[in-house]
């Protein structure tokens, strides 16, 4: 699974969390913009991501410019680990 | 090798207080700052806090004894098995009265402090003081009047008895939350207000905020917990609680804040927000999510809050009755949105506040504050 696919699962599994019927998500969507999840959901999915890339985001790096969408994300995760 | 913890001075003219409480068990593992037991007088009370990481060894002293300033509280150790110095054993262990008298046990413990009653006037069944115990003696002496008083009496908690199990001990953040709900039940006398919301406005004014910093996550429920931080420090009476027989109006705003990460609930605490503007506080608030989503809260930021904010509105709540945390007047609760209406409730303690004027203040936190709508940010 690549690391974006896997995002994407990540990012299902914590809509279908909160009740919220997964639905198709590219990897340029605005996440925040989707529906799919909450704040809460989002801070989740950053935590999940620092665990499991074993990487630390610094908190001023919590911005939509740096993990707005998946393909930020993958960019952010090997930005930080190059 | 065991440490003491002293019995604090409570008030000036007071040498002697009254052991009214603990918070932990023996045996149990405490971090630096946890809340371990209560002492007070007939002024005030005050919490004894474990001085350093380790274990409770054991208690000197029964619920309900009075005990000499100074005195030995509590043993602390690096190891739960230590043995505590013979001339000072534990309470737990310790024959406290008669001859044929026992220690009681916590549950015991826990209900002399409620009924205001003292261990040593109260037979054992038992090797232990038992809560059966005191309950049947509760019935048997108190009058009607003082009965009135003590709700714990008339209906005794259904599982004062337990079935066989295993002790599992409760972490910080557990025992923060024990404390919560135990107040609330036993100290506030707490009312109930809702009132509607049109979340439009709250939701163009957190829109321009995050766009304006850039923020990864809406800023929606930070922004109306910083509105509540702003009228406490327009109206400080939102902002105190009971002490004695005067209100205690707190000098700095330490927004309490409710997360859930998985079944985990708790409360932080936005220490001194009154002195942050909004994005600082946005920030800040972030950042102590991130630490409890972790796990790795401290006790410094999980306690000392002065009002507080939650809310239920991901798990579509259409009504949320929280509970006050203790020493506070006011926590506000927020709603799911349906057909663009939400609902704005709030838990008081109705001692220092009417409904009437928490009615108000929810109706001025309804709306973002005059001019902060949908305004673009003003740049710091």
């Amino acid at each position: 699974m690549t690391t974006s696919d896997a995002i994407r699962q990540k990012i299902q599994d914590l809509a279908r969390d909160l009740g919220r019927s997964p639905r198709p998500v590219t990897d340029d969507d605005v996440l925040p913009q989707t529906g799919l999840l909450d704040s809460a959901a989002i801070l989740e999915l950053i935590l999940w991501v620092e665990t499991e890339y074993d990487i630390e985001v610094p908190q001023e790096d919590f911005t939509l410019d740096n993990l707005g969408s998946i393909r930020q994300i993958v960019a952010y995760i090997d930005s930080r680990r190059a | 090798m065991p440490t003491a913890i002293l019995t604090p001075r409570v008030n000036n003219n007071d040498d002697l207080v009254r052991f009214s409480r603990t918070y932990v068990e023996p045996g149990a593992g405490v971090r630096k700052g946890d809340i371990i037991a209560e002492i007070e007088t007939d002024k005030a009370s005050v919490t004894v806090e474990a001085e350093a990481d380790g274990y409770l060894l054991g208690f000197v002293h029964a619920v309900g004894e009075t005990i000499p300033v100074g005195s030995t509280l509590a043993w602390m150790g690096s190891d739960p098995r230590e043995a505590v110095p013979e001339e000072a054993a534990p309470a737990e262990i310790a024959v406290t009265g008669g001859a044929a008298r026992g220690a009681p046990t916590l549950k015991a413990s826990l209900l002399l402090a409620r009924l205001g009653l003292n261990a040593v006037d109260i037979p054992a069944s038992g090797e232990r003081l038992t809560a059966e115990d005191v309950l049947r003696f509760a019935d048997r002496h108190r009058s009607p009047a003082a009965a009135d008083n003590a709700p714990a009496a008339r209906s005794p908690e259904p599982a004062l008895e337990l079935a066989p199990g295993r002790r599992v001990p409760l972490d910080v953040v557990e025992r923060g939350m024990l404390r919560t709900v135990r107040w609330h039940r036993d100290s506030a006398v707490a009312g109930y207000v809702e009132v509607d919301v049109d979340t439009a406005a709250w939701d163009a004014r957190a829109a321009a905020f995050q766009q304006r910093h850039g923020l990864l996550m809406s800023p929606l429920l930070p922004l109306l917990a910083y509105r509540l931080v702003e009228l406490a420090r327009e109206t400080p009476k939102i902002n105190s609680t009971i002490a004695g027989d005067a209100r205690h109006e707190y000098s700095a705003v330490n927004l309490g804040f409710t997360i859930q990460s998985g079944s985990r609930l708790a409360l932080l605490s936005v220490r001194d927000a009154g002195s942050m503007d909004a994005k600082a506080f946005v920030d800040a608030l972030s950042a102590l999510m991130r630490r409890g989503m972790k796990n790795r809260l401290t006790a410094d930021e999980t306690s000392d809050v002065t009002i507080s904010f939650s809310s239920m509105a991901r798990w579509q709540v259409r009504r949320h009755v929280p509970v006050l945390p203790p020493f506070t007047a006011l926590i506000v609760a927020h709603t799911h949105e349906r057909n663009g209406v939400a609902a704005l409730g709030a838990s008081y303690d109705h001692r220092v506040l009417t409904g009437g004027e928490v009615a108000a203040i929810l109706n001025r936190l309804a709306g973002p504050a005059p001019g902060q709508d949908a305004a673009p940010e003003p740049t710091a």
